[in-house]
């Protein structure tokens, strides 16, 4: 009896020397039987739980990997038996911006499961806004603090691409360096400093990190489900190993990639079983060579840059065989927009202009596309300045995107998620 | 852009080489404020300048102002570039210009 009340059920009391002794053993064995088929329910239950979290997880990572866009995606992430809430996530946010990230939920279980897709969803919000990558991360990081009784946390990178530019800004929350390769070089990690984990407390601002990606440039996010992989002697897998695994693969594509680390990995684990959650995202920049008459260029919103931008332009027009009179009066226009934007578009703060410059050989049109992010503003809606006053009576307000006005052939506005959007075109 | 001055007793000239855009402008401002006194007549040779934008303009109409007052102001040897912007913005029907 003291076995069996010490928990372990699978010893059977036999006491038959007396009638009611033999009616009372076999009461406890019959309740014994059935306590034991009890917890089996039970166990079958959180066994099931489980398979619903893991559900739960996976149903929530996008696998519909881009083709035919101006870079690659692949990613994957297997789970552990206890799920982990781990995730990957990546999507268009507008026709020229693509973001991804990775991130690690502490904790296990349904509630990490739960907490995964709370945060998944509420960075996706708040990157489709159109806000910068910090701000998203500072923001999402108000967001999960709220009602966080919990107390779960998530580590996140994730970065934020404009495709047209090459122009990746990101930002870290707590989680372990991604690898970088440039085209013609092999990975490093991508050692920034870290903020501090989402939603661990309130009033945490973030840092954002900037790069330029060139064709051919790659990316590995990971999970710590990887370098901190375990084998039977307690040994991590390490960043040591994932480096030198990444550089002695460097000619296989994602796709083989990937499960080919996952094997790696498992090989080192041996028997030892799968800890964490193990996920994996492999971005590549492959921007289109094929339309040599684009070209896009990043300048800081400064009047000091006005010389670099001018210079840009006339560099394209040229190429186009654009005459020279022509030439001149489309920089005065690009000045006068440019000039504006310089001044007044960030508030006195740091921003920068985004230029497009793109020609068509048949029209012999040439547009040009001018964006930023700052203050919303519709440069075409000041009125004209009148002029046919005399002297004494102009004024020299709204002068110059009137110039620029009469001199292009079409000059429109638009703002799109963030960003102030000036297209002018002449035919040259 | 450079800026050469030519005085005589009442007259001064000031010959300008290069660019005038928002950068550039405000140096033609000054040279024009230090140098004014004492001129009634102000002339802008503009046999070198290849470019100005909405900032340069600014700068003309300015002085153009202040001369009518006390003397006068002319614009020499435009070239066809500087032309375009005056006639698109109405300076060329303000400013005096030979």
């Amino acid at each position: 009896m003291a076995q069996i009340s010490g928990g372990n059920l699978d010893v059977t009391v036999d006491v038959r020397a007396n009638e009611e002794f033999a009616s009372l053993s076999d009461d406890i064995n019959s309740t014994v039987s059935t306590l034991k088929r009890y917890i089996a329910e039970a166990a079958a239950r959180i066994d099931k739980e489980l398979e619903y979290a893991k559900q739960i997880q996976l149903s929530a990572l996008p696998t519909n990997f881009p083709s035919g866009e101006e870079y690659n995606i692949f990613a994957q992430m297997i789970a552990a038996k206890e799920v982990g809430g781990d995730f990957y996530d990546f999507y268009k946010l507008n026709n020229t911006t693509v973001a991804f990230l990775v991130a690690d939920v502490s904790g296990k279980g349904i509630p990490a499961a739960m907490f995964m897709m709370t945060a998944k969803t509420i960075i996706k919000d708040l990157a489709e806004s159109g806000m910068s990558v910090n701000e998203i991360f500072t923001k999402a990081n108000e967001k999960l603090c709220e009602n966080n009784e919990s107390g779960m946390f998530v580590t996140a990178w994730m970065g934020i691409l404009d495709i047209t530019t090459g122009k990746m800004q990101f930002a870290n929350a707590g989680h372990n360096p991604p690898l970088l390769k440039r085209a013609d070089g092999s990975f490093e990690y991508l050692k920034t400093r870290a903020g501090f984990v989402l939603a661990g407390m309130e009033g945490v601002r973030y840092r954002v990190g900037e790069l330029i990606l060139g064709a051919g440039d790659r990316l590995f996010l990971y999970t710590d489900g990887v370098t901190e992989a375990t084998n039977t002697e307690n040994k991590l897998y390490g960043e040591d190993r994932l480096l030198q695994f990444m550089n002695e693969n460097l000619v296989m594509n994602a796709t083989r990639l990937l499960p080919a680390l996952k094997q790696n990995i498992d090989e080192f684990v041996g028997e030892a079983p799968q800890f964490d959650d193990i996920t994996m995202l492999a971005f590549e920049y492959q921007p289109k060579k094929g339309d040599a008459t684009m070209a896009n260029k990043i300048f800081p919103a400064k009047t000091e840059s006005l010389l670099d931008v001018l210079g840009f332009v006339e560099e394209q027009l040229e190429k186009y065989d654009c005459p020279m009179k022509m030439q001149t009066a489309i920089c005065v226009a690009i000045e006068e927009v440019f000039v504006n934007v310089a001044h007044y578009a960030y508030d006195g703060g740091e921003g920068d202009v985004t230029f497009a410059v793109d020609f068509e050989e048949e029209t012999r049109n040439v547009t040009i596309q001018m964006r930023d992010k700052g203050v919303a503003f519709n440069p075409l809606q000041k009125p004209d300045p009148d002029i046919t006053l005399s002297a004494e009576d102009r004024e020299i307000g709204g002068l110059g995107i009137f110039i620029t006005k009469k001199t292009m052939d079409l000059v429109t506005y638009a703002y799109e998620n963030g960003e102030n959007i000036l297209t002018m075109r002449k035919k040259i | 852009m450079t800026i050469e001055i030519k005085r005589s007793t009442e007259e001064i000239m000031l010959q300008i080489v290069g660019r005038l855009d928002t950068t550039t402008a405000p140096a033609l401002d000054k040279a024009i404020v230090e140098n004014i006194n004492g001129s009634k007549s102000l002339i802008f040779d503009f046999k070198g300048l290849e470019y100005i934008s909405s900032a340069g303009l600014r700068v003309l109409l300015s002085a153009q102002k202040k001369m009518q007052k006390i003397g006068e102001m002319k614009v020499i040897n435009v070239c066809e570039e500087v032309m375009e912007v005056f006639e698109i913005t109405g300076f060329a029907d303000i400013l005096v210009i030979e």
